[in-house]
């Protein structure tokens, strides 16, 4: 420990309550952050990186607690601090900023005020209401958010998520703290805006000198802005160094494994796959409004989700259609399945058109497109076998049972899942295998298409890599042309004949996957090039291309 | 979506915009109730106009043509209701034969006795329900929870006309602290704040035994909802800022609890409603619930439909007013102008 | 669902419920052997006090056996719990599940139609009801089921429209299923469990509503019930307490033990989930 430790986290372990997966959430964690350095945290969901930085502030859940080690903040041992010691350190010199930012601020109070309240907790004495005012505003201001006053003035709902967790930002920044723990701040936000925050943080990192723990599951965000790396698993730290060393050369073969499995790092398209012939599955012009009413009184609110959109689609392709949110590319795919009614426009799709059926011929027409969810669990009936749900698309179209049975273990079994799964309930299943089950399911009618909506998003990032492979194996192996709905490109560049990017309803860009990542031509789509995390390191065709050139 | 657009004038302007909606939601229930009162008296066994004229001038011949001419009973349907909608919206409610005298002067009379009544229980179950509910969800697991949820759950089974003999059993008839019922004390000559304190003591035992059904809900309703909120992220957020628990009970917690509660209470206001009638029958309250009591003895439909009509419109009220409480705690309402 | 079962058995709070109810319901069903003769005859002096010869709960103002009026009430309150209940539950559930299912006009027609129930005081529609049709206890169990439907709807709706969103449903659809399939067979087994426990909550609510209406008077009179009961005694407290406090701990204890029942079941058939979802 040197004069720069800001905190030191030594051989820590956190105990678990009775009766969970595991006795310790952390078993004999140790790291330190010094001062006017970023330490990234990283790891996938249970290992444990979230439950290490809410220890640090004593923020852990009840029946939780520290059960060995010690955790120093400037030289102090914090872990059996009492309570008001530890009041004061919390905004004060600690502050600590989250993943959520609507739900992290309270809905029913201005953002000013609350920034506030962080002010007058930690000023004794209570500081006059002028000072305060313009002291919330001087933090608003310093965290890029223009009009000051009438933004202290706004509810949470009322600011995009972005605004908002610009806000939380400005509120941990309130009493100048020297350690700021930030746990994925940057998860639930659009990638643009994930660019634009993690350049805020670095910035008032390096304005201010502070320590800063930022945890995140994306080694792209690592690559990024960390100066040093730590690597969690199950609990445990796998390989800590600085970025350098542990991005270059891991030494572990789980960061080896972490690192390989960054989407775009390997592309899984290849060049020669000879795409040709006439579109399978044609959308023209398809619209969407959204009507939502306000009242007997006011005007209804329009939502235009999607504005006259065509796509074309060949046998064997994939498209990737990407957007951020509110983009209308999950409404698209609804609207191509024909989950939501378009206000106007076609689908035409084995010489007919979808959108015009009816009946008994839209339920035949139904099973050569088929889907799968972002959500594993969501997409099963938490009350139906695993292998009724799967035979469950045959059978309703004739096939007998037993044969329907029969395909869908095999089913199982292609996917990575064991037969007997067959027999059991979903709830008995990790999220991946989960969607292994969803990716069966969809399969088993043999469809010509299937779309998938966001389906690895929610999925760790190993997992994610291995998903993507049984795809894109799949896909081979049946002669399946996909629809690939993502919100990151690096998915895309994975996966994609084509890229589609989408914005506000409309198609900005169109074209190959190397031609978008070399040469885009819409200033929207470079700026989603520019804001993949770790571009340099990771991110597809175009990129190591250009580094290549530029070595 | 601009910061601006919630300002004090915005926020007044998207009341104004809820009251209207009341007043339409109000034209509509006094319409439809009034043409169900309508169906009702026809739906009836016997001939309409000895239901009107009641036990008293069912066999008087002259009293039935009358009245058969009054209210246009020989002409078609819909004319008679046109008739009948129209007396209501110019306050005619209608003549209790029985009593001789306007169903509205009954009301009248009545209406305060009851307002004072349904007011108290409510108001008295809401806030003791929050404050009681907010004290078991913070101290969740401990004696004093449990001891608040076994007496909700006691509370919440007993019938309401039975809670009010028994407290009457104890508080009158045994102890003698409270009077048995009423609503002042006859006899004794009074100065109008000695009057004012005779009324409290008379009313402590109606309202309470109105109220305790509804504060054993909001009790354990407030309950799950502090528990609730106190997992939510915000709350986690304030807990990082170095706040006191204290400070975060009263702040964060309590304010986004309470919505939910407020909330049902609105749903309930028409049981707390009905309720009232039993509970003036218990205690001899002289409020309309009593008018419904007579009236109901004495087969007297005029007085009957007229109670009912506005006891709907009481509940009205109340649910204006939670509808009020909400939008004024919540601002993501206010904006939307929920429908 | 014997894994249902068998958490449920294992519920505390809602055996004792289920033991209790489980007397009350040997007890109306015993009556007629336990009490014999009619609940209307006399067969003491008045205004015997609890624990007289053969009078184990006292003797009312006529004479009349109070145990013998509570045997036999519990039948009149157990029936019309359950039957009005039911009838609420069909009008509630196929009125919320077509609002919930369809959406759009049909479930903004029916949504007014449930506010409109729901803001009525419905304690005095059932008072007209029953002063208007007449006091047979077939009207009793009728304007019991009109007047508490209306929160029934409303969960259907909640749950269909919940349901209806969900990818497991969606899935179904683009599967091939028929409509008819889909709503049986995917959504109903996944919206009957809130279902049910505000189904047995209502029972409990129906009786309160029963006793009340017999209260004050609007029960079927040749039905002896617990509600009329301490109707009859509510002149008399002073002389004989135990006029109204039996039927009422009868009311009580049958209440509560719904109530205890319908908590279990809400615990065994939604078990909390973790925060994250």
């Amino acid at each position: 420990m040197t004069d720069k430790t800001l905190l030191a986290i030594e051989n820590v372990s956190i105990s678990l309550p009775p009766g969970a997966d595991r006795p310790f959430a952390i078993e004999g964690v140790s790291l330190t952050v010094n001062r006017n350095e970023i330490v990234c945290l990283v790891g996938e969901s249970g290992s444990g990186k979230s439950m290490t930085a809410h220890a640090i502030l004593r923020l852990l859940p009840d029946r939780t607690g520290v059960a060995q080690g010690s955790i120093s903040f400037n030289g102090n041992d914090i872990a059996k601090a009492d309570e008001p010691t530890m009041r004061k350190l919390r905004g004060g010199a600690i502050s600590m900023i989250f993943q959520e930012p609507l739900s992290a601020l309270n809905p029913l109070a201005r953002v000013g005020q609350q920034i506030a309240e962080s002010i007058i907790t930690h000023t004794k004495p209570a500081p006059s209401r002028e000072a305060v005012d313009a002291r919330v505003q001087e933090l608003i201001r310093g965290v890029g958010l223009p009009d000051p006053v009438a933004l202290a003035r706004s509810f949470p709902f009322q600011l995009s998520g972005g605004q908002r967790q610009r806000i939380m930002i400005a509120m941990a920044m309130a009493n100048n703290p020297a350690l700021l723990l930030a746990d994925e701040p940057t998860t639930a936000l659009d990638v643009t805006t994930q660019k634009q925050i993690l350049a805020l943080v670095k910035k008032l990192q390096a304005e201010r000198g502070m320590g800063v723990l930022l945890i995140t599951h994306d080694f792209g965000v690592v690559a990024d802005v960390a100066d040093r790396v730590v690597v969690m698993r199950n609990g445990r730290v796998v390989e800590q160094g600085t970025v350098d060393e542990v991005l270059r050369n891991p030494k572990d073969d789980y960061t080896k494994s972490l690192i390989a499995a960054v989407p775009g790092a390997r592309s899984l398209t290849r060049t020669d796959r000879k795409i040709t012939g006439e579109p399978l599955l044609d959308a023209v012009g398809l619209n969407k409004t959204f009507i939502t009413k306000q009242g007997m009184f006011l005007p209804p609110r329009r939502t235009d989700a999607v504005q006259n959109i065509s796509l074309g689609l060949k046998a064997r392709e994939t498209v990737a259609i990407v957007g951020e949110s509110g983009s209308g590319k999950s409404t698209l795919g609804r609207l191509i399945m024909r989950l939501i009614e378009p206000d106007t426009g076609s689908v035409h799709f084995g010489g007919k058109d979808l959108l015009s059926q009816r009946g008994e011929r839209l339920r035949q027409m139904r099973r050569k497109i088929q889907i799968v969810f972002q959500d594993p669990f969501a997409a099963l009936d938490p009350r139906q076998k695993v292998g009724d749900a799967i035979a469950g698309g045959p059978i309703a179209y004739g096939t007998p049972a037993k044969e329907a049975m029969a395909d869908a273990k095999r089913l199982l079994a292609r996917v990575g899942l064991q037969e007997s799964a067959a027999s059991r309930y979903p709830h008995e299943f990790s999220g991946g295998q989960r969607q292994r089950i969803c990716i069966a399911r969809a399969l088993a009618l043999k469809p010509s298409v299937l779309v998938a909506d966001e389906a690895v998003s929610a999925l760790d990032v190993s997992v994610q890599a291995q998903v993507l492979q049984l795809l894109a194996e799949l896909r081979e192996e049946m002669n399946l042309a996909m629809i690939f709905i993502t919100h990151d490109l690096r998915v895309a560049a994975e996966i994609a004949d084509r890229i589609v990017v989408m914005r506000r309803g409309e198609i900005v860009e169109q074209g190959e996957t190397q031609m978008i990542f070399q040469n885009p031509s819409d200033a929207y789509t470079r700026a989603l090039l520019d804001a993949i995390p770790g571009r340099a390191m990771f991110a597809g065709p175009g990129a190591r291309q250009a580094e290549a050139a530029s070595a | 979506m601009t910061s601006a657009s919630i300002n004090s004038g915005g926020r007044v302007f998207a009341v104004a915009l809820a009251l209207a909606g009341w007043f339409v939601k109000f034209v509509a229930v006094v319409l439809v109730i009034a043409t169900f009162n309508f169906i009702l008296v026809h739906a009836a066994p016997g001939d309409p106009a000895q239901v009107i004229a009641g036990q008293s001038g069912a066999s008087d011949e002259k009293l039935l043509a009358q009245l058969r001419a009054e209210y246009g009973l020989d002409k078609p349907y819909p004319i008679q209701l046109a008739n009948y909608l129209k007396r209501v919206v110019t306050l005619d409610l209608g003549y209790s034969y029985r009593q001789q005298r306007t169903v509205a002067s009954l009301i009248l009379e009545r209406l305060p006795a009851t307002l004072l009544l349904t007011a108290t229980a409510f108001t008295l179950a809401l806030l003791s329900g929050i404050i009681l509910g907010t004290l078991a969800g913070v101290r969740a697991g401990k004696w004093s929870d449990t001891l608040l949820t076994i007496v909700s759950l006691l509370l919440y089974a007993t019938p309401v006309f039975w809670l009010g003999l028994m407290l009457v059993l104890l508080f009158s008839v045994q102890l003698d602290w409270l009077p048995a019922f009423g609503y002042v004390t006859i006899g004794v000559p009074m100065t109008t704040l000695q009057r004012m304190g005779d009324i409290g003591m008379h009313l402590i035992l109606p309202a309470v035994s109105l109220a305790a059904v509804y504060l054993a809900i909001y009790t354990r309703l407030m309950r799950s909802s502090v528990l609730d909120v106190t997992h939510q992220d915000f709350i986690k957020t304030a807990k990082a800022k170095g706040l006191k628990q204290g400070r975060i009970i009263i702040r964060h917690i309590l304010r986004n609890a309470m919505l939910p509660i407020v909330t049902v209470a609105g749903m309930q206001a028409g049981a707390l409603v009905g309720g009232a009638v039993v509970i003036e029958t218990v205690f001899a309250w002289p409020g309309l619930g009593r008018l419904i009591y007579d009236a109901l003895l004495q087969r007297d439909y005029p007085v009957l439909l007229g109670v009912f009509l506005v006891m709907s419109v009481i509940v009205i009220a109340l649910n204006l007013l939670t509808d009020t409480i909400y939008r004024v705690i919540d601002p993501r309402v206010s904006v939307r102008a929920a429908s | 669902m014997m894994s249902t079962l068998k958490s449920f058995l294992r519920h505390p709070t809602g055996m004792i419920g289920l033991f209790v109810l489980l007397a009350v319901v040997i007890l109306a069903v015993s009556a007629p052997w336990l009490f014999p003769d009619d609940p209307w005859d006399m067969v003491g002096a008045p205004f015997q006090p609890p624990l007289s010869e053969g009078l184990w709960l006292g003797s009312d103002m006529l004479g009349r056996d109070v145990a013998a009026g509570i045997a036999h009430g519990a039948r009149i309150s157990l029936i019309i719990g359950v039957i009005s209940t039911l009838t609420s539950l069909i009008i509630g559930v196929t009125i919320g599940a077509t609002a919930g299912y369809f959406g759009g006009k049909v479930d903004e027609v029916m949504m007014r139609i449930t506010e409109l129930f729901q803001t009525i005081p419905g304690f005095i529609l059932a008072i007209l009801l029953v002063a208007t049709l007449g006091p047979k206890i077939s009207n009793v169990i009728f304007a019991i089921g009109i007047v508490s439907w209306p929160p029934l709807a409303r969960l259907t709706r909640a749950e269909f429209m919940r349901l209806r969103g969900r990818e497991f449903v969606q899935a179904a659809v683009c599967q091939g299923q028929r409509p008819l399939t889909v709503v049986l067979r995917r959504i109903l087994p996944n919206a009957i469990s809130p279902i049910i426990v505000t189904g047995s909550l209502a029972v409990a609510s129906a009786i309160l509503i029963e006793s009340a209406l017999s209260f004050m008077g609007l029960g079927d009179p040749n039905l002896m019930s617990w509600g009329f009961m301490i109707g009859a005694a509510r002149t008399v407290i002073r002389q004989a307490w135990w006029m109204s406090v039996f039927p009422g701990l009868a009311i009580l204890l049958t209440v509560l033990a719904i109530n205890l029942v319908g908590e279990g079941l809400n615990d065994t058939l939604n078990p909390r989930i973790s925060r994250k979802r």
